[in-house]
């Protein structure tokens, strides 16, 4: 068959972005349970998690692969390669902070210093509310390409990436008071022990901080 | 039986099969697009391109099947012998069917009018050396080649901004489309309009000077504008009683007068590719080597029944595999598309221009793409396309000459 309309407009590899999205939230799901075991102080849970999480983190980095598989560079695209390639590190970095997460809590065991549990679980529901809207955000690409990046869909898209941002910085203001608490209680602490809460506290902002990446990713994508 | 008999038969066949197979793949990507979107049936498809294929190859496709039958080759040129001319010209259909043949096989985006030009070329060449062949009109008709689909992709790209500017965008894109929509409908009739009355087919009278066709194209256009109106809004009235705001479930219906439109604007081109040749042996036969003698509507009726039968009975299958691989094409892009290539490919038949649908649509598509309103191109396919510009030709042209010169060794 001679059907160069058929090879011409293939299918977009772009809204297979909320496949890996969700692979990736199936992961980072993990860390407000870790949180929790933590705070609970249940090492043997926090060690299930952990594997868990390790192993979904595999199962993400499988469908980020997928997807970059399905992007060859002859495929015209109505956004820079470049722009989505660096979209699907950004959506796989959050993942890849959640495994983390795990493995610092399995190197060596914490207990939450009295008075920062509360903050603590505040801080991972903030992390996630972020993770939450960017996933949404991802979830808007097919009604963009519908809209061609413009329109009401591209104005929905704009406020859902305000909206990342927003919640962005409440999780890192509330990263900012837990390592205040932490630090009050340095003395009661190890110093390894001290290191290793700002390595955890670290990582699950990272894993907000990505999440605002991935919107501003979006933010390139609809600029006109 | 009479040698000339053999030829004519042979060649009648070989212009049978290249109809076939215009029908069975140009066509069928020309009208995949609406069946891709739903705007219509495959049963549906199949009417409307048995319909508009022949209007068009009736109406306006006589100048094109003069270019093919008498514009690329110097009769004179070739030598006064009608046999050489009749012989040439089935070795042209047979060598552009082969070619066909084996691009469908592996599946090549090559067109059915460079085949048959390139054909006609060789055969020039061989039979009456290089100057037998108009180099002028060969290459108004090559640079034709690369300007229609980049010309259809621009149509594309800017009407296709003004739609998304004036109605996908509005907040009342329904509303909005039932405004717009009417002058989208005029311009269409007005193209159609101009494009038969202009220098159109003298045995109906319809050959008027642009001075005359053009107040006439311009009021029917107005007229199909005006009747549109009251059309369109009870069509968008029943969509929204059905509960739906959805704009492109107003594009399916307009796109049916684009899909009919090009098939019009196909069978205006493409019918030539088979009756180009077949005429010219017919008249070789019949008449001897004269460019005076008109193309026979009877050779033309074959063309357009080939065709038809391509379609019905192949061009299905290659319809129902588009319709199902082109879903991001919404019908509001593949109005546009259709809209774009028809309208090159019906200027370029006034022109006498024997251009590639396909190519036109491809190009149109693409410039849909430019707009970002795709969700993705394979570029590789554009690329196949301009490799296919310089492969055919040569090869059509080479095919051609052999099977010319073993045949002139027979008789």
């Amino acid at each position: 068959m001679r059907i160069p309309l058929a090879h011409l407009l293939v299918k977009s590899p772009l809204p297979r972005i909320a496949d890996q999205m969700k692979a990736v939230a199936a992961c980072v799901d993990r860390v407000p349970e870790l949180i929790q075991a933590l705070v609970d102080g249940d090492q043997p849970a926090i060690e299930r998690l952990a594997r868990d999480a390790s192993s979904l983190e595999g199962e993400a980095d499988r469908v980020k692969n997928e997807v970059r598989g399905s992007m060859p560079v002859r495929l015209y695209l109505p956004v820079d390669r470049r722009d989505v390639l660096r979209l699907i590190a950004q959506v796989d970095a959050m993942a890849d902070c959640a495994e983390d997460v795990g493995v610092i809590l399995t190197l060596r065991p914490l207990t939450v210093p009295e008075g920062c549990e509360t903050l603590l679980v505040l801080f991972v529901e903030r992390v996630m509310a972020t993770v939450e809207s960017a996933s949404r955000l991802v979830d808007t690409t097919d009604s963009l390409i519908k809209s061609g990046f413009g329109g009401r869909a591209a104005e929905q898209v704009r406020a859902l990436i305000d909206e990342v941002g927003r919640r962005e910085h409440e999780a890192d203001k509330l990263q900012d008071q837990c390592a205040k608490v932490i630090f009050k209680a340095e003395k009661e602490l190890s110093p390894v022990a001290v290191f290793m809460w700002m390595k955890l506290l670290n990582k699950l902002g990272d894993i907000a901080n990505h999440a605002e990446n991935v919107g501003d990713q979006y933010r390139l994508f609809i600029a006109a | 039986m009479e040698s000339t008999t053999v030829i004519l038969a042979v060649a009648t066949l070989a212009g049978l099969y290249m109809a076939w197979n215009i029908g069975a793949n140009d066509v069928a990507n020309a009208m995949g697009t609406s069946v891709g979107s739903g705007a219509l049936t495959l049963r549906g498809a199949i009417i409307v391109a048995a319909i508009f294929e022949f209007g068009g190859a009736m109406l306006v496709g006589g100048t094109v099947t003069e270019t093919v039958r008498q514009g690329i080759v110097s009769l004179e040129a070739v030598g006064g012998d009608p046999m050489i001319l009749a012989l040439g010209m089935t070795a042209c259909l047979l060598a552009a069917a082969v070619w066909l043949h084996v691009a469908t096989y592996f599946g090549w985006p090559v067109s059915t009018t460079h085949s048959i030009v390139g054909a006609v070329v060789g055969f020039g060449i061989t039979a009456g050396g290089v100057s037998a062949v108009n180099w002028g009109v060969m290459g108004s008709i090559v640079a034709s080649w690369v300007v229609s689909p980049v010309l259809g992709g621009v149509i594309a790209y800017l009407l296709f901004r003004l739609l998304r500017n004036r109605v996908l965008d509005d907040d009342e894109p329904i509303e909005a489309l039932t405004r717009f929509g009417p002058w989208l409908i005029s311009v269409l009739g007005f193209v159609l309009t101009l494009s038969l009355l202009w220098k159109g087919l003298k045995p109906l009278h319809l050959n008027l000077p642009i001075h005359v066709a053009l107040p006439v194209a311009v009021s029917a256009g107005v007229v199909v504008g005006l009747v549109s109106i009251p059309i369109l809004k009870r069509r968008t009235r029943a969509i929204e009683e059905g509960g739906s705001h959805d704009p492109e479930r107003v594009f399916l219906f307009l796109q049916i007068l684009t899909a009919c439109f090009v098939a019009f604007a196909h069978g205006s081109n493409d019918v030539a590719n088979a009756v180009g040749p077949l005429s010219a042996v017919y008249g070789a036969i019949e008449h001897g080597v004269s460019e005076q003698v008109t193309v026979p509507m009877g050779m033309l009726v074959v063309g357009a029944v080939g065709i038809v039968i391509g379609l019905a009975t192949y061009g299905y299958k290659v319809m129902a595999t588009i319709g199902k691989e082109i879903t991001a094409l919404t019908p509001s892009r593949g109005f546009v598309a259709e809209f774009a290539a028809a309208t090159t490919i019906v200027a370029a038949s006034k022109l006498g221009l024997p251009v590639s649908t396909t190519h036109t649509l491809v190009g149109a598509v693409v410039g849909v793409g430019f707009t970002r309103s795709l969700g993705a191109l394979d570029l590789g396919v554009v690329r196949g396309i301009i490799l296919s510009w310089f492969i055919t030709v040569p090869f059509a042209a080479l095919l051609a000459a052999g099977l010319f010169a073993l045949a002139r060794l027979a008789i």
